[in-house]
């Protein structure tokens, strides 16, 4: 709903006594002279006098002036006409502009204060000061100047502060506390001894890791039509527009809150990365990544559904988003942005896959956008509180807090349980830290690989967020014993979901089984069955999806994706490569940007190679785009593509010089014939259930160290390991096989010297840390080593779906696996690379056709090939 | 006594120094359980400050014995992680790298000395962006990245994006 007008037009009506009178005409006064451009010197506190009533307090604009004033309103704005004179607002009781933040574990429970919890700021700057409260004990400034944006900034950031504690606070207290006590649950029991329920520096000591416990937010940035959040700061900062010299971003406060929300969500995926303020994980879970993803627009619905949740509203950036382009959003159906057919009907929700490149401004113009693809998962999001609100008999005065309050739950449960760094996902029953010596893990494989596990090998996609948020609904709102809300059952849950097209999944994967084990599950008891230590019990079969509630998810087959054949559609080629220097190095310019660096092979080759002759020459460094095709009848959606390292061959060097390897026989492709090893032989057989990516391995000579490769443990080189995508063809002895390309670069004549080979760095070798010599000729730039496809069409491939008939359509970097060439490899060298495809509405990417149970493949599956269709992108090196 | 001798009393006494030094109670780092060979001298000034990150990720109270020390530190490894990110884009600005922790990574008893650091960027249009990186304290290589910003344009369209070569059209 939009709201229209609410001008402040009876300015006398709420007068309490004569000193407010005053300082409004005073104000009116101060405020004649209407600022044309914003004041940075010097602070100009606009109140000399104050009877009281404005001590820490200001006015404020409730809302943006498109919403205050008229939709209309000229992007020369004067904000004074939004600002509210007849109802002070508190802004902070410290004598600098900053707020606090308190968290408190139950009503009678000591509260976990951080105090200066957000500073606000006008611009960056390095010699940056925290805004004084003024002289008359108010925070009350000329409308229009620095200061008083930046107490704006204050007052919306602390209220959507302030409210996410509301909702965790409650969170925990029926968590931890009320109704469900006896269930194992992710937010963490410990939140106020590990002090992650804000960001958090780490002290005392004598580094300065998470260096702020604070968030600094930014009125007034130096950021042209732009808002961004910085986990790294932690940071909000609003943007400009240098056209306008009085707009704004940050008098939006749907932005402001959109933009809270991913510094929430920021907060809520690290709930459980440390038990105190002395073991952190080294890393911070984040949502999203280069480009186009379904994490981040996961993201993306989730800030702007924070949005509605402050202001109550189902549309965002009517001002903010709207002046400069048309890219507001409505949260839901009934907005009348939306095209026609659109509609709060079971039919007409605005349904994954059919609307992820919707754009309600631009509906002819599809658009692959996390903001685009996140609207669905807001859409749901609303729709699910609007249901709490009508089923779960609530108080009408407060329903909106409490149905948000549950949704609020509910986020936060799925992201601390898939943000888990160290790869618990829950605690007991009890809420106790699952106990560090035990060697049992049950989210993202383990602490060592668990970052690559959320972020490039399983992240959040739609299905998997979907499942957890789900599995929480059954187990949070609708238990009829201790549930809060039983009238919305699971048969509710997953007709809703069902809505949208977000019913991905065929269990809840609910059966707490070990990312290395499946007979291996935690027991509700608490405690953990493991067959090694006497434990007979089966493990339980995850809850099924009731299959009728399934009308509009539609799940389709792995074996239905493959590489486009040339010309199966008119003018469509197998994969495409961009190898021009301008697009190659704009390319590489937005990773960095973006926070991608790629650890370029200095020497061996670079973009000044590049040659433009759309082949893969020595040298290069390109972007290929596999141009995946769909054969169902049916959308593909989410369709991850990864190049990174994993099991996929025997290593036959028993010497452990050489780490010389066979590829295993995963598919039809690659044959015994070939070099292979068939797949039910040797260490091709199973699948490693730790992610180790160096094949080379350098050892302590101290026995008593533990060592990973036991057989081989002093040895240079790993018996079985994860290794690189990419093989190289071998012609000898008259015949042909695909082998490492540690192995060819000495057998063919190239007799290259490691320090030649791409990704040398001067390091000694050890594990991660170094290059690898299987990747010494083709490597996958780091960074770059996954793409990622909105969604295929029924018998189209993404290429065609996405260009939609225009021939001048242009790809995002995500779309892109970019590989660095060396210079040194001979033309007409032969390399096929093993990448491995899934996607969300995937039938068989996610438990075995072997298991009844339908449950979930374990983390360590994702080692192997069986959740995925190996996808083989072959190519010969040419001038 | 004659010269081999002598050195070999120096080398006994310089050994005898690096082992009380490492096991002195008065240093942070971390106390070993066991003897340690020899240590280069960049490496032993270097771990007192560093925070010894162990098996699973766990934060060690004391270096366990007979660790392989696979780098030392580079006084110079910012410099050089700069060359390396200029060498990817000339359009970056500005380049900041803030440390926030100096770390020593152990796995299968291999150490590394890394930098967990802030790189702040700035383009022509002085705007920022930001993130986390783990750093090879030698050769300044970067390991891993985290907390990239985030960043809701206006326009969305506009960001980067590449077109195909006019050969596939």
């Amino acid at each position: 709903m939009r709201v229209g007008r609410q001008r402040m037009i009876n300015l006398f009506e709420n007068y309490k006594n004569v000193g407010t009178i005053l300082l409004v005409v005073a104000l009116t006064a101060l405020s004649a002279c209407n600022p044309t451009e914003i004041s940075s010197s010097g602070i100009r506190n606009g109140i000399s006098y104050n009877d009281g009533t404005i001590t820490n307090k200001a006015f404020i604009y409730r809302d943006s002036p498109a919403i205050l004033d008229n939709p209309g309103t000229s992007a020369d704005v004067n904000i004074r006409r939004s600002v509210d004179f007849m109802n002070p607002e508190f802004i902070t009781g410290n004598s600098l502009l900053k707020g606090d933040c308190t968290f408190k574990e139950g009503l009678f429970m000591n509260p976990g204060v951080e105090t200066g919890c957000v500073h606000s700021y006008g611009s960056k700057t390095a010699t940056q000061q925290l805004l004084p409260r003024g002289p008359s004990g108010s925070w009350v400034y000329d409308s229009g100047t620095s200061e008083f944006y930046q107490v704006n900034n204050l007052y919306h950031v602390s209220k959507g502060i302030d409210t996410f504690f509301e909702k965790l606070n409650d969170s925990y207290d029926r968590l931890h506390n009320q109704l469900v006590i006896t269930k194992p649950k992710s937010i963490p029991r410990y939140l106020t001894e590990s002090k992650l329920f804000w960001f958090k520096a780490v002290s005392p000591s004598n580094d300065n890791y998470f260096r702020n416990s604070f968030l600094s937010s930014y009125a007034l940035c130096n950021l042209e039509l732009n808002a961004r959040f910085s986990p790294a700061g932690p940071e909000l900062c609003f943007g400009k527009w240098s056209a306008h010299p009085t707009f704004f971003m940050i008098q939006d406060p749907s932005i402001i809150y959109h933009e809270l929300g991913h510094a929430l969500i920021s907060v809520m995926m690290n709930l459980r990365n440390g038990t105190s303020t002395s073991n952190y994980h080294e890393y911070r879970s984040n949502l999203g990544a280069l480009g186009f993803s379904e994490a981040g627009s996961i993201g993306e619905g989730v800030a702007d559904y924070w949005s509605y949740v402050m202001n109550k509203r189902t549309h965002i950036g009517e001002w903010g988003l709207t002046r400069a382009n048309d890219s507001s959003r409505p949260m839901s159906e009934s907005d009348p942005m939306h095209i026609a057919g659109i509609e709060k009907t079971s039919e007409g929700r605005l349904s994954y896959p059919q609307y992820l490149l919707y754009d309600p401004n631009e509906p002819d113009k599809p658009f692959e956008g996390v903001h685009n693809a996140g609207q669905i998962v807001s859409h749901y999001l609303v729709s699910l509180t609007e249901s709490f609100k009508s089923k779960c008999s609530l108080p009408t005065a407060t329903a909106h807090e409490d149905a948000t309050s549950y949704v609020t739950l509910l986020l936060a449960e799925t992201f601390s349980e898939l943000g888990d760094l160290r790869s618990r996902g829950w605690d007991d029953d009890n809420g106790a830290a699952f106990p560090d010596t035990w060697d049992y893990r049950f989210n993202n494989l383990d602490e060592e690989s668990s970052f690559v596990w959320s972020h490039v090998v399983n992240p959040p996609t739609f299905r998997r967020f979907f499942q957890a948020f789900a599995k929480n609904i059954n187990k949070y709102i609708s238990p009829s014993s201790d549930g809060l809300c039983s009238a919305f059952s699971k048969n509710d849950s997953e007709k809703l979901l069902d809505d949208y097209g977000l019913l991905l999944f065929k269990t809840y994967n609910d059966n707490m089984n070990s990312t290395k084990d499946k007979d291996i599950f935690f027991k509700s008891d608490s405690s953990v069955c493991d067959p090694a230590f006497f434990c007979s019990a089966t493990p339980p079969p995850p809850t099924k999806v009731t299959e009728t509630n399934r009308r509009k998810s539609v799940l389709v087959s792995k074996e239905l994706i493959r590489l486009a054949e040339l010309n199966v559609e008119p003018d469509i080629v197998t994969y495409y490569i961009v190898d021009d220097k301008e697009n190659m190095q704009g390319l590489l310019d937005n990773m960095l940007f973006k926070g991608f660096p790629t650890n370029l092979s200095n020497g061996t080759a670079g973009v000044e190679y590049n040659n433009d002759n759309v082949q893969i020459s020595p040298g290069e460094v390109v972007a290929i785009i596999p141009n995946l095709f769909n054969s169902s009848n049916s959308p593909m959606a989410g369709v991850q593509l990864l190049a990174n390292d994993w099991d996929h061959v025997h290593i036959t060097d028993t010497q452990g010089t050489t780490g010389n390897y066979k590829p295993c026989a995963v598919d039809e492709v690659t044959t015994v014939d070939q070099g292979a090893v068939a797949n039910d032989t040797l260490t091709c057989a199973k699948t490693l259930d730790t992610f180790r990516r160096n094949v080379r391995h350098t050892v302590s000579t101290n026995p008593l160290v533990t060592s990973y490769c036991k057989e081989g443990g002093l040895t240079p080189f790993c018996e079985e390991a994860v290794a690189p995508v990419c093989m190289v063809e071998l012609e000898e002895s008259g015949s042909t096989r695909w082998v490492s390309q540690n192995e060819f670069r000495k057998k063919n004549g190239l007799a290259l010297q490691e320090k030649d080979c791409l990704g040398y760095g001067y390091t000694g070798a050890v594990d991660d840390f170094t290059f690898n010599p299987h990747e010494c000729l083709v490597r996958v730039l780091p960074g770059a080593s996954s793409a990622f496809y909105s969604k295929i069409d029924p018998q189209k491939s993404y290429v065609s779906t996405m260009r939609n008939g225009n021939p001048n359509y242009k790809f995002s970097p995500s779309n892109a696996i970019v590989l660095e060439i060396n210079k040194w490899i001979q033309p007409g060298t032969k390399f096929r690379c093993r990448l491995r495809a899934r996607f969300s509405n995937c039938s068989d990417c996610f438990s075995d056709k072997d298991d009844a149970t339908l449950d979930d493949y374990i983390d360590a599956d994702l080692n192997g090939h069986k959740p995925f269709k190996v996808i083989n992108f072959e190519f010969e090196v040419n001038d | 006594m004659t010269r081999k001798q002598k050195l070999l009393l120096v080398a006994l006494f310089m050994a005898s120094a690096i082992l009380g030094y490492l096991f002195s109670p008065s240093r942070n780092a971390p106390q070993s359980d066991s003897l340690v060979p020899p240590l280069e001298k960049t490496i032993i000034e270097s771990i007192d400050k560093r925070i010894f990150v162990g098996p699973d990720k766990k934060t060690l109270d004391k270096v366990p014995s007979n660790l392989k020390w696979v780098n030392k530190p580079d006084k110079n490894w910012k410099e050089k992680t700069e060359k390396s990110l200029r060498l990817q884009s000339k359009a970056v600005k500005n380049i900041t790298i803030n440390p926030e922790r100096s770390l020593v990574i152990i796995r299968d008893g291999n150490a590394l000395l890394v930098e967990s650091v802030v790189i702040t960027l700035t383009n022509q249009a002085d705007e920022e962006s930001s993130f986390r990186a783990v750093i090879d304290s030698q050769t300044g290589k970067i390991l891993e990245t985290w907390d990239r910003s985030i960043t809701d344009s206006m326009n969305p369209r506009d960001e980067f994006k590449f077109k195909l070569n006019p050969r596939y059209e």
